[in-house]
């Protein structure tokens, strides 16, 4: 029988030819003039300096880039030192190229990789961001060694972030994946992940692919996924991480549709998973973590709190439809508070998502409505959090945030409740 | 005195007595008789019409039923509540679930359809002129209210993505802007349904047109007054090219 395949006919023959590689570096790129060339770079510098035993493939994919992406990539492969050198390593790296289309065919170009490894037999696949600005030579090998050494199946990044960067991941995704799985993944939604073989051929059998999935949800999928499957998960610590992405600029409500939606959706796939377990364990961490100084993020919580007020107003009437009572009137006499008094407590946050995940499961409205309509309430969360913290270091920040989990954990029963009702 | 002809009178009174007879037969006897066939006429036919609305209550009955159990086995009521009908039918004072609706709408149009029928065995001539004329009316009737209930779940759906839209955008006047767009959908959905019953036909195009036009009219005139330097800040933001050190859209955003 003939295997379905979205290679090209020149992918396809390449792969032929190549016959088998040890690791496969994809790099997706859209728009990426400014970072993609210091990123192969590095990876090459990396795998010279890692992994010169070891047969590499690198495969570049682009959606299309309107700047000098490809041009880039094209004269930094052919003039870089580094990558001269590389040739003649006893396993020179190959190149290859496979297009997708568009910012948002991103995870038809993970889909590109993940067949290019699994046709190669490759025993890991890694990914980077091309849009990073912090990335150096170790990152390669701080995610590929615990596949290809130590027996993991997936390599999850582990970056320092400023304290107001990333908190639909801090007060969100990190604590709703923790409680529901187990697992204490920092960072499920980053942009630099590593697989095994074996993850690579499992993310291959599921019909996922042939649905649109969106840019911001593909690696929550991938991290829920391989934690509830059972496979065997670790970090990596990256440092800090500082991108400069050249995408059409993308709203709030869409980043958290897209990330929340994703969530939700596999909750109730793994319903028979997450509601038999109790309690979270630590994950392996590769790399030392450290405080290192980050720069500073800009934030305007008065501006969140008018949003979040702004919301109570006027979604009211939407939120009426499924979320609780005492939810409702906890959020409407927090919205009564000054300014300066402004606080979202963690457990009305937790039961606020909890309730949220329920509407949704039972699609109490239209699914996309329902996660839109969120936003106001996370932007008065983070605005609770911002004043809260502004004295706060990083450590105190990732006490909070631990505060927060077992908050999620220890409400796991609302959930279910909920969930069964 | 003459004396009297007794033959004469009696002939007289015989003629009298047939005429009583014949008026009594006229005025009570025929009718009576003419009352009495009718009713033979009638009385089966009466029965008739008893049997087909017996049947049409039945079979009404039997596929409200099954429109029930099928319905709630492929959780109709859920899809319902998803798609927003549910919270259409409540907004109209109608506080039953999808199955249920359906499966009395499926009753009655079997039990109005076998009255119907019915009527008709009852007066062929004057039953079977009402009866085409609701048979050939019976589709719009239908139509309109399929137009009228999916418009008013459009109108809701739209309306509450240009609210919640506009409430994450951080629009003042997020609501009022979402009721004018469900204003604007009703309005034109409730066009399209009458005139599918054919009332006014001509008259609620041009009323719709009028108002529809002059509400398009008035928004640009508004837009064009009001936000000059709105659109110029927008098109300048959309058409100048990058420049280094630019904030991103959203801006205090931007790090979520």
């Amino acid at each position: 029988m003939v295997k379905e395949t979205i290679l090209s006919h020149e992918v396809l023959r390449q792969i032929r030819e190549i016959k088998t590689v040890d690791l496969v570096v994809g790099i997706p790129t859209y728009n990426n003039a400014s970072t993609v060339g210091q990123v192969l770079k590095t990876i090459s510098a990396g795998l010279a300096t890692h992994f010169s035993a070891v047969r590499c493939l690198l495969v570049h994919a682009d959606g299309g880039s309107l700047d000098e992406t490809k041009a880039i990539v094209d004269h930094t492969a052919a003039q870089d030192p580094n990558l001269l050198m590389l040739s003649h390593l006893p396993h020179p790296i190959r190149r290859m190229i496979a297009p997708y289309s568009g910012s948002f065919g991103r995870s038809h170009a993970i889909h590109t990789f993940l067949e290019i490894a699994d046709s190669l037999g490759a025993k890991a696949l890694v990914f980077v961001d091309s849009s990073s600005q912090s990335i150096n030579s170790e990152w390669i090998a701080l995610l590929t060694r615990p596949i290809l050494f130590e027996g993991f199946d997936l390599s999850a990044p582990y970056y320092s972030r400023h304290k107001y960067d990333g908190t639909i991941t801090s007060h969100l995704i990190y604590p709703l994946v923790r409680a529901l799985y187990g697992k204490r993944i920092r960072q499920p939604v980053g942009d630099d992940f590593a697989f095994s073989s074996r993850l690579v051929a499992y993310f291959l059998r599921q019909d996922i692919w042939q649905r649109h999935l969106s840019q911001y949800g593909l690696e929550v999928w991938m991290a829920m996924t391989a934690v509830a499957e059972g496979f065997k998960v670790c970090q990596s610590f990256l440092g800090p991480k500082i991108s400069a992405r050249n995408e059409p600029g993308i709203e709030l409500s869409s980043v958290l549709n897209q990330v929340v939606g994703t969530a939700f959706g596999l909750m109730e796939s793994n319903y028979g998973v997450w509601s038999q377990i109790r309690g979270s364990e630590p994950v392996t961490v590769f790399g030392v973590p450290a405080e290192v100084g980050l720069e500073p993020v800009e934030v305007d919580a008065g501006r969140m709190i008018g949003a979040f007020r702004q919301g109570l107003a006027d979604l009211y009437g939407v939120w009426k439809t499924f979320l609780s009572q005492t939810v409702l009137e906890s959020l409407k006499k927090m919205a009564e508070n000054d300014p300066g008094a402004f606080t979202f407590p963690d457990k009305l946050w937790v039961k606020t998502i909890f309730e949220f995940a329920v509407a949704f499961h039972k699609s109490r409205m239209s699914r996309d409505h329902l996660i839109k309509s969120l936003t106001p309430i996370y932007l008065g969360r983070i605005a609770s959090f911002v004043l809260e913290t502004q004295k706060s270091t990083a450590a105190d920040v990732e006490n909070k945030v631990e505060l927060l989990c077992l908050e999620y954990e220890n409400l796991k029963y609302y959930l279910i409740e909920r969930w069964r009702a | 005195m003459a004396a009297g002809n007794p033959h004469g009178d009696v002939a007289v009174a015989g003629a009298k007595e047939a005429n009583m007879q014949e008026f009594v037969k006229a005025a009570f006897l025929d009718p009576v008789h003419q009352l009495y066939e009718h009713l033979v006429m009638f009385v089966p036919r009466l029965l008739g019409m008893a049997v087909l609305v017996l049947i049409g209550l039945l079979l009404g009955w039997i596929l409200g039923k099954l429109i029930r159990k099928g319905l709630g086995a492929v959780h109709f009521d859920k899809f319902c509540a998803q798609i927003g009908l549910t919270a259409v039918l409540e907004r109209g004072n109608i506080h039953r679930p999808g199955s249920e609706l359906l499966a009395s709408v499926a009753y009655w149009l079997i039990v109005l359809n076998f009255f119907m029928i019915g009527l008709r065995t009852l007066d062929e001539t004057v039953m079977s002129l009402v009866f085409s004329r609701f048979f050939a009316y019976l589709p719009n009737l239908i139509i309109a209210i399929f137009i009228l209930v999916a418009g008013m779940m459009l109108s809701r759906f739209i309306g509450r993505s240009v609210l919640i839209g506009a409430v994450n955008s951080q629009l003042p006047s997020a609501r009022l802007l979402s009721m004018g767009v469900q204003v604007m959908i009703m309005i034109f959905i409730l066009s399209l349904a009458l005139e599918q019953l054919g009332i006014g036909k001509s008259t609620i195009v041009a009323t719709f047109s009028i108002l529809f036009g002059g509400v398009v009219l008035g928004l640009a005139i508004a837009f064009g007054l009001g936000g000059r330097d709105l659109a110029r800040q927008f098109l300048e933001q959309r058409l100048r090219r990058k420049e280094p050190g630019d904030k991103d859209e959203g801006g205090f955003l931007s790090h979520l």
